[in-house]
């Protein structure tokens, strides 16, 4: 790969990365199966399209997460339909590093703010339908047009019309009380 | 709170925290890009260079194997056609050999 070439899609990636990150988060709940699906997107990018044009990563990218999400739920809806019918218990598998203190946040107090309201926030998006919530980040959170979320879900523009509109719905219904 | 103002305190929300991510994660992030930009990008016949080769060979073997067993098969349809013929030879001796043993039977009988 060409230096420049390079250079231009380290800060392309840099740039959307931690949403990435955030989108799949909140669709899996599971910050390393997020990576995976950050990762896996990466490097498809990288392989197959790094010779686009600039202008045609972004759309690119979110097309190839939003495969990469609908793989995931899948996969694990199988997994899960597959542990329930076993009666697995997952329970001994939580990680101890999950529970160290992060050290990046400024104070405890600023951390307990954001931890309420993003908190709600995640749990309200999360318990939406993956569909509804990744159109719904899609649409409000990354500014996509409707013609744009159509063809990064790969779905129709009224089907992200109808995801959008009851993914507003059901977030105002929980949110809106607990913000106000 | 209008749903103008809703949906901007949710995209105030969602960049609160995206920029709070941990440094773990930040740190895995930055690596799977590095990963990500290190891998070799090779091009598509290379890929597919050793599949075709592979394919041609078992082809030139299959044909080669129908081109040695064909005239096996030519010789087995001739020594087919040769036992027939010497079938119905022997079958029209078999017929005239009766024919004579009842001629002389009925000669007998004459006599």
């Amino acid at each position: 790969m060409a230096q420049p070439q390079h250079a231009s899609l380290n800060r392309f990636l840099a740039s959307v990365e931690r949403r990435a990150y955030r989108m799949a988060h909140i669709a899996t709940g599971n910050a390393d199966d997020a990576l995976d699906i950050v990762q896996d997107s990466m490097m498809t990018l990288v392989r197959k399209y790094a010779d686009k044009s600039e202008t045609e990563w972004g759309a690119l990218f979110h097309t190839i997460l939003q495969n990469r999400i609908r793989d995931w739920y899948r996969r694990s809806s199988v997994s899960n339909r597959l542990r329930s019918w076993l009666h697995q218990d997952d329970d001994d598998d939580a990680d101890p590093l999950d529970e160290l203190p992060d050290q990046q946040m400024k104070n405890p107090e600023q951390r307990l703010q954001l931890d309420d309201a993003t908190g709600a926030l995640n749990t309200a998006l999360h318990a939406l339908p993956l569909r509804q919530q990744q159109v719904f980040l899609l649409r409000n959170w990354e500014g996509l047009d409707v013609a744009q979320t159509a063809q990064a879900m790969g779905c129709s523009e009224g089907s992200v019309k109808t995801h959008y509109s009851r993914a507003v719905h059901s977030l105002r219904a929980t949110l809106e009380d607990h913000w106000s | 709170m209008n749903e103008e103002q809703f949906l901007h305190k949710v995209r105030a929300e969602l960049d609160a925290s995206e920029q709070s991510l941990d440094a773990a994660t930040l740190s895995r992030l930055n690596q799977a890009r590095q990963k990500a930009l290190a891998q070799d990008k090779k091009p598509a016949w290379i890929i597919w260079l050793p599949a075709a080769a592979t394919a041609s060979i078992v082809a030139a073997l299959i044909g080669g194997n129908l081109l040695i067993q064909k005239p096996d098969i030519e010789n087995h349809s001739q020594s087919v056609a040769f036992e027939d013929i010497e079938l119905l030879t022997s079958e029209a001796d078999f017929e005239l050999l009766q024919n004579m043993d009842m001629l002389e039977v009925m000669a007998d009988d004459a006599s």
